[in-house]
């Protein structure tokens, strides 16, 4: 099975999530991770997914992007209810729709810059369109590197490679988990100005989570998430109101990391 | 230290599981060998006095039989109770079908005074008189003879007459029992049937109260020059002494086999320290960063591959006992003609638990002292993405090095006449391999990967460039695969190309439609003469041959002697007839002959009918140069020779007489020589080639075990990698690549694998194959190297089955863990 390659959708509601319940363990070691989220992301924006350690952030990307399965409630992506599909549907629907970052950026060290980028059309057996290719290549800068394997690379270049490697496909959404956690300040925003940009030039969705303010300060629109459920969301932020934002969710240790 | 390397080998006990089976069965291999031949041993031990319980001493024949008469003067010496012949011989027995019972049969007299008859008798009694006759149990059961039925029994001598069956003896086990009948005469019936003229030897049994060492002396006295006289002692110590040594060379044989599979073993173990070592690189860096030498953190390694190489062993020596107590039962159960139950002893133990910690030991020692050279500070740095180590350029300089001597040497050895070259430039050109590996094994990945890539694109992508990352690891994974494959492919090859050759030679020289063979044995002497004398028979020829004084006599056919000839170089090949004989060019050259030279053979006056030549070896054993060949007609033969038999007669159907009607002829002669065989030309190929085949067959089942363990080492490396990979192998999941396409990914990684492995293999054991080829054509013999390519493509097509199931459970254990978890490993 192969979706055909989409045009990024615009416009809309890009994934809803309904319901959304994920439990660990069972009896007395039961953790809840999420507690019945509600939420929608819209088309062509980009939205962080902040909380404090243990809110469920993590949990909730898994579960958006089909990595993770949730206890009860559902997610939808585009038109397709993630619920419904089993395994292989469910990786085709990652490979064809979704693109990944990472914080540990995850490359293949066997295999160039150049190599891994293209992987998850390589994977569907498809070519990138060269023009295609070359556009995003250049956006991230990494013309002159593509024949580096990922050993060669610095951790700003990996990052990099990781987020053209998620462009490449053009897909309906990228989630990207604490991208910036590994990389310098200065790496940080050049990787968190290429998602921007992704949004604002290619209409692409970003969802992202992070627990650094200035990193949420990208995204047009911030979610908080305690104790597994969404208790708070921001509008056109800044890493000032998100600070605020933070320091009131949680009194004692604001902002501490996942 | 100690407990802490304990700890750490409890950790990686799932590593470390699939090395230690290769251990395991490398182990069970030498345990199961000691014990088996432990246990026949113990049984030859026990059987060789089976038939001397009363034989007190014994005359044994020199180099002329002892004849009747010195049984009675032996029986006459003062002290002497009793005295009989012995004698065994061949001969052969027709069943109740009307055709000779299969297989070898033994002919022997057997004693008629009581007081040497050491039978044991499952019914019936033992002969008395000419005219008995007793069969071994199996034999009388499986024909179903009735006691005091005649049963026609035949020799050497003459057509089957019929005895009558008296009993039936237990010869299981025994020397006497070869896989056909055993046929027990009195004396005279049994120097009758077999034409010899005289005993083998003599067994005397003493009378009470008189002293053996005196009897022995008078006996001595009374015996033919030539002829030795042997104390009971003697007796029992030389029949111990003679299946010991075939135990020996029997064993020999199953441990050089047991042993390349525990090289490879090693090489499976060796191959698993660099790996985990490479992988724990974060651990010792951490230990040596809180102050462990060097020498410790190596030790710590050395102690692990001890404690691991003592309890694979241990397991080893269980799991040989299991072989070894099977391979009895199938033996039993076949009724083959060994016996002996299995021997543990506590030697056998000590021995095999010591071989396989030493070879775990020995394998380990270089990946731990190259795994321990990690500088403190590593414990620091992000080792996430590891840089492989690339091999040395000495390495790949010596590599290529000896690899060209072993080639060298395997092209030379036909030329120089040494079959060793041959041995030294397979183990050379094996070693090149192993050095040069890491160079050539990822070349070949890459060249045999690129098909798979066109045919499977991203996933046969991902598997190359897996195998290749690190090419000291996929190199040692696939030389452990060469040396199994590699003598496979070499005996595969040989046993080929001397089919081939045999059969060329029976083209070359049987031009007739029908053999008549002897079983074990020459002709008997009438057979041919009858043969002649039926009608519907054109040409009967039996291939006699004599040497005399360097000169090889032999019986030529006018009608079929041009076959064997490739030129004359005088005269006419067809003027051979009675006085007229051709000689051979050499012999011609050293003697001066030419066409119408007169010669003596034998004391007979021959002529020199033309000089011809022939391409053919000089007989094996004998101290005949090549070329010192006269041929004559089978008249001329018989008048200087009349008592030499050939174990083998062409026959041609006479003109006009159809092959049914010929055969039937033929089959009426013979069915009264139960020692004698009816073949087609086919079914004489089969039968000399099938020895070959047979041989291929035991030794290919020997191998196999180094193969298995070495494609144990296939998965054991996948399965390693995978670990190393978990991280990756989630990041593939997670952007696209299905469970089925990650299997795939794995199963192209392990096929390259055994890929590379087994057509390296191949052409070592090609190339060795080529050069035993080539020697044995340059000492004569029309051998040719033929690729049995059928074969070769079998062993491929094993390979490749066993790389897949290999890939299964890396797989498994590749997709165990969930993606987001998995994600996260370090």
């Amino acid at each position: 099975m192969s979706l055909a390659p989409p045009a990024p959708a615009r416009t809309g509601v890009a994934v809803t999530a309904r319901g959304l319940r994920r439990e660990y363990g069972r009896g007395a070691a039961r953790v809840v991770a999420l507690d019945g989220v509600d939420v929608d992301f819209a088309a062509g924006r980009f939205t962080a997914i902040m909380g404090p350690s243990g809110s469920g952030k993590s949990t909730l990307m898994h579960c958006l992007a089909g990595l993770d399965t949730p206890t009860a409630g559902t997610v939808r992506l585009g038109d397709t209810e993630t619920a419904r599909l089993d395994d292989r549907r469910l990786t085709l629907l990652r490979r064809d729709r979704i693109g990944f970052v990472f914080q540990k950026f995850n490359l293949l060290p066997a295999l160039t810059a150049e190599e891994n980028i293209v992987l998850p059309l390589a994977i569907a057996g498809r070519r990138a369109d060269p023009a295609w290719l070359r556009q995003v290549v250049t956006a991230v800068g990494l013309t002159d590197r593509l024949g580096h394997r990922p050993a060669e690379l610095s951790g700003g270049q990996q990052q990099r490679v990781a987020v053209a490697r998620a462009l490449v496909t053009r897909p309906w959404v990228v989630f990207a988990d604490e991208p910036t956690g590994n990389l310098d300040s200065r790496s940080g925003a050049e990787v968190l100005g290429l998602l921007r940009e992704a949004v604002d030039t290619l209409g692409q969705t970003v969802v992202m989570v992070t627990h650094d303010p200035v990193a949420a300060g990208y995204a047009d629109r911030v979610v908080f998430l305690a104790d597994g459920r969404l208790v708070r969301e921001l509008a056109a932020p800044t890493a000032e109101r998100i600070l605020d934002a933070l320091a009131g969710l949680d009194p004692v240790a604001p902002a501490r990391g996942r | 230290m100690i407990r802490m390397t304990l700890r750490s080998l409890r950790a990686d006990a799932v590593r470390l599981l699939l090395p230690s089976l290769a251990i395991v069965l490398g182990v069970a291999f030498v345990a199961g060998t000691l014990m088996v031949t432990d246990g026949m041993r113990a049984g030859a031990y026990d059987r060789a006095g089976t038939f001397d319980r009363h034989t007190d001493l014994a005359v044994y024949a020199g180099t002329d039989p002892l004849p009747p008469a010195l049984v009675d003067r032996v029986r006459a010496v003062d002290g002497v109770a009793a005295a009989e012949g012995e004698l065994i011989g061949s001969g052969g027995v027709v069943g109740a079908d009307g055709r000779p019972v299969l297989g070898y049969g033994v002919l022997a007299s057997i004693p008629t005074d009581p007081a040497l008859r050491s039978y044991d008798l499952t019914a019936g009694r033992l002969p008395d008189r000419p005219g008995e006759v007793v069969l071994d149990a199996s034999t009388v059961r499986e024909e179903g003879f009735a006691l005091g039925s005649p049963v026609r029994v035949g020799g050497a001598t003459e057509a089957a007459r019929a005895y009558t069956l008296v009993g039936a003896v237990d010869v299981a086990g025994t020397p006497r029992d070869v896989g056909g009948p055993f046929i027990g005469l009195v004396g005279a019936d049994a120097l009758a049937v077999t034409g010899e003229r005289g005993y083998g030897r003599i067994m005397v049994a003493v009378a009470p109260g008189t002293s053996r060492e005196a009897v022995a002396e008078r006996v001595a006295g009374v015996a033919a020059t030539g002829a030795t006289v042997k104390s009971r002692q003697q007796i029992l110590d030389d029949a111990v002494d003679d299946a010991v040594r075939d135990l020996e060379q029997f064993g020999m044989v199953l441990l050089t086999f047991a042993g390349v599979a525990v090289v490879v073993a090693g090489f499976v173990i060796a191959n698993t320290f660099a790996i985990v070592l490479a992988q724990r690189t974060r651990r010792t860096a951490l230990l040596r960063l809180v102050g462990a030498t060097r020498g410790q953190v190596f030790r710590a390694a050395l102690l692990e591959a001890a404690v691991l190489g003592l309890a694979a062993s241990a397991l080893g020596v269980l799991a040989g006992a299991g072989l070894a107590a099977g391979l009895a039962a199938g033996v039993a159960a076949l009724d083959l003609p060994v016996s002996g139950g299995v021997t543990l002893t506590g030697s056998t133990v000590l021995r095999c638990v010591a071989l396989g910690t030493a070879i775990t030991v020995a394998a380990a020692c270089v990946p731990a002292w190259q795994g321990t050279r990690v500088a403190p500070v590593a414990a620091l740095t992000d080792a996430a993405v590891q840089v492989t180590r690339r091999a040395g350029r000495v390495r790949l300089a010596l590599g290529a090095l000896v690899f060209a001597a072993g080639v060298a040497a395997l092209a030379v050895a036909a030329s120089v006449g040494q079959i060793a070259l041959v041995a030294l430039g397979g183990v050379l050109t094996f070693f090149g391999i192993v050095l040069y590996g890491p160079v050539l094994v990822p070349a070949l990945v890459r060249l045999f990967g690129a098909p798979a890539r066109l045919l499977f694109g991203a996933t046969a992508g991902l598997a190359v460039a897996n195998a290749v990352r690190n090419p000291r690891r996929v190199s040692a994974t696939a030389t452990a695969l060469v040396i199994g494959i590699g003598l496979v492919s070499a005996f595969v090859v040989g046993a080929g190309s001397v089919k081939v050759g045999i059969e060329r030679a029976v083209d070359a020289q049987i031009g007739v439609d029908y053999l008549v063979t002897g079983v074990g044995g020459d002709l008997p002497a009438p057979l041919a003469g009858e043969l002649a004398a039926r009608p519907e028979l054109g040409v009967v020829h039996e291939q006699r041959s004599r040497v005399v004084d360097g000169v090889q006599i032999r019986v030529a056919h006018p009608a079929l002697v041009a076959r064997t000839l490739t030129g004359t170089v005088a005269g006419d090949g067809g003027d051979l007839g009675p006085g007229a004989v051709l000689v051979h060019r050499q012999l011609a050259e050293a003697r001066g002959w030419t066409v119408g030279s007169p010669l003596t053979l034998a004391g007979r006056s021959f002529r020199v009918a033309a000089v011809v030549t022939a391409d053919e070896a000089a007989p094996a054993g004998t101290p005949v140069a090549r070329g010192h060949v006269v041929d004559m007609v089978d008249a001329d033969f018989t008048r200087l020779f009349p008592a030499q038999r050939g174990f083998l007669a062409e026959v041609d159907p006479a003109d006009g007489i159809p092959a049914e009607q010929a055969r039937a002829a033929i089959e009426a002669v013979v069915g009264r020589y139960p020692t004698v065989n009816l073949m087609d030309q086919g079914a004489y190929k089969k039968m000399l080639t099938g020895t070959v085949d047979m041989l291929l067959a035991f030794v290919t089942a020997l191998l196999g075990l180094a193969v298995v363990i070495a494609l144990v080492g296939v998965a054991n490396t996948l399965s390693l990698s995978v670990v190393e990979r978990t991280r990756e192998n989630a990041v593939l999941r997670a952007v696209g690549l299905t469970r089925g396409r990650m299997r795939a990914v794995l199963a192209v990684e392990a096929v390259l694998m055994a890929l590379v492995g087994a057509v390296l293999g191949m052409a070592l054991g090609t190339g060795v194959s080529a050069g035993a080829m080539a020697f044995l054509a340059k000492i004569g013999g029309d051998f040719t190297l033929v690729l049995p390519w059928g074969r070769l493509a079998l062993i491929l097509a094993v390979a490749v089955l066993a790389a897949l199931l290999a890939s299964v459970l890396p797989a498994r254990r590749a997709l165990g863990r969930p993606v987001v978890e998995a994600l996260g490993a370090e």
